[in-house]
C-alpha cells in the first residue's frame, strides 16, 4: 500500500466506512451529551443492546434508512450533502460532518437558503476592523452583540510593530477593563495569531 | 547490534487537522503502538483512522472512542484512542504534546506510544505511567523535533519581539 493520498482514495467502500464512522461518531457525542447508553438507544429503537454495540463499534456499511432511524431515536435529523472541495480525485479525505453542522450553526441555523444569504456577517468579508482608530488586520473568527472576536495577524512591518506596539502596550492586553482582552496568547511573537477581544461599532467595520 | 533509534511518524494517509496531528512513536520493544495498529484487522484499523481523523479535525471526546485525562493530576496529558475488535478491546495509549511552542504554538499532537488489550472500562494506571515516562524521554523529544523543528525564519532569528520590550 503506497503512503501517499487519502485511506478512502482507492475504495468507494472505504470512503463510505469512513463517513458512516464519522455519522456514529456524531450519535456517541450526543449520547455522551443527554447520558443515554447503548441499552437505552437499543430500547428506544425496539433492538438488542448487541445489535447496537455492533452498529457502533464496527459501522461499516450503513443504509440510509438506518442512519434515519437511530438519529430520529435521538432527536436528530440527518442531511446527506454532497460537495466540492476542490479534491476530485480524493486525495484528503471527507471533511468532517462536524464542519458542516457547526458552520450552519454559526449562521444561526438558517432554514433556507434567503435566510443564509439575509445573515449579517459574512465571516470572509471582514478582514479588517478599525479599533483605536487603528486598522486592524485579522480574521473575525466569532461575533456576539457587541463584540467581535478577531485573530489579530501581527505586523511583518517594523514601523507597523512599533505603531502597534504604541496602541497595544503590554499592559494594556491584561487590563479586565480594556477595552480590547486577549483571550488567547497574551504577548504573541511576531507572526503568530493573538486573539482579541474587541468591543465596535457596527459602522467601524470596513468591508 | 546497532543502538535503538526512537523515531516520530506522523500517521499516513490520514487527513490531519490544521490545528491537530497524530503520529507513533516507534523504535523501541515498549513502543508497539505502530505495530499493532499495522496488524490491526481491517475494519478495526479503519475505525481507528476514523477515530484519528474525528480527534485531528477538532472533534470533542467521545469516551467509548478517544479521549485525554485531564481530570487526572498525574498523567493529565496522556491520550487513549479505543476499539473493539471480535470482543476484544484495543488501546492505544500516547500523549498530548506541542511541537512547535515558538512558530505555532496552537499545534497539538498526539503521540501514540503503546498498544493494550483490555476487556474492562478502567484504564490501567501502569500504562499511562510508561506513555509519561516517554513523554519526558529526551529521546522522544528529539524524534518529534526531526519532524518538528520549530525553527523561526530567517529574518526573525535574534530579532527581539516588539511584544515584549
Amino acid at each position: 500500500m503506497e503512503n501517499v493520498g487519502h485511506w478512502t482514495q482507492q475504495s468507494i467502500g472505504d470512503f463510505v466506512y469512513s463517513i458512516s464512522a464519522s455519522f456514529t461518531a456524531q450519535l456517541e457525542r450526543r449520547m455522551q451529551q443527554k447520558e443515554i447508553s447503548r441499552s437505552d438507544l437499543a430500547a428506544k429503537l425496539n433492538k438488542t443492546t448487541g445489535r447496537v454495540s455492533q452498529v457502533l463499534n464496527d459501522p461499516g456499511n450503513l443504509s440510509l434508512r438506518l442512519l434515519v432511524e437511530y438519529a430520529r431515536s435521538l432527536g436528530l435529523k440527518v442531511s446527506v450533502v454532497a460537495y466540492d472541495d476542490d479534491d476530485p480525485d480524493n486525495t484528503k479525505g471527507p471533511i468532517s460532518p462536524e464542519v458542516f453542522v457547526k458552520s450552519w450553526e454559526k449562521l444561526n441555523r438558517p432554514i433556507d437558503l434567503f435566510e443564509v444569504d439575509e445573515t449579517p456577517l459574512q465571516i470572509a468579508e471582514v478582514p479588517t476592523i478599525r479599533y483605536n482608530a487603528l486598522n486592524i488586520q485579522g480574521q473575525v473568527f466569532n461575533r456576539t452583540k457587541g463584540s467581535i472576536y478577531v485573530s489579530l495577524l501581527a505586523p511583518k512591518k517594523s514601523e507597523d510593530r512599533a505603531r502597534k506596539q504604541d496602541h497595544f502596550p503590554s499592559h494594556d492586553w491584561k487590563k479586565p477593563d480594556a477595552q480590547a482582552q486577549p483571550l488567547g496568547i497574551p504577548n504573541p511573537p511576531i507572526n503568530q495569531t493573538a486573539v482579541l477581544q474587541a468591543t465596535i461599532l457596527n459602522k467601524e467595520v470596513a468591508a | 547490534m546497532p543502538p535503538e533509534v526512537i523515531k516520530f511518524r506522523l500517521v499516513p494517509r490520514v487527513r490531519q487537522g490544521s490545528r491537530r496531528a497524530v503520529g507513533f512513536l516507534e523504535g523501541h520493544q515498549e513502543l508497539d503502538a505502530a505495530e499493532k495498529f499495522d496488524n490491526l484487522g481491517p475494519n478495526c484499523k479503519k475505525f481507528v483512522l476514523a477515530s484519528m481523523e474525528e480527534w485531528a479535525s477538532g472533534g470533542k471526546d467521545i469516551t467509548t472512542r478517544f479521549h485525554g485525562f485531564p481530570n487526572d493530576r498525574e498523567y493529565q496529558l496522556s491520550f487513549v484512542f479505543k476499539a473493539k475488535e471480535k470482543r476484544l478491546g484495543h488501546r492505544f495509549y500516547g500523549y498530548l504534546y506541542q511541537p512547535e511552542p515558538m512558530t505555532n504554538p496552537r499545534l497539538q499532537i498526539c503521540v501514540l506510544c503503546i498498544h493494550a488489550l483490555k476487556d474492562e472500562a478502567e484504564t490501567d494506571r501502569a500504562e499511562l505511567k510508561r506513555v509519561d515516562d516517554w513523554r519526558k524521554s529526551d529521546a522522544a523529544q528529539v524524534a518529534i523535533r526531526v519532524e518538528y523543528p520549530d525553527k523561526k525564519k530567517d529574518d526573525e532569528k535574534g530579532r527581539l519581539l516588539p511584544w515584549k520590550t
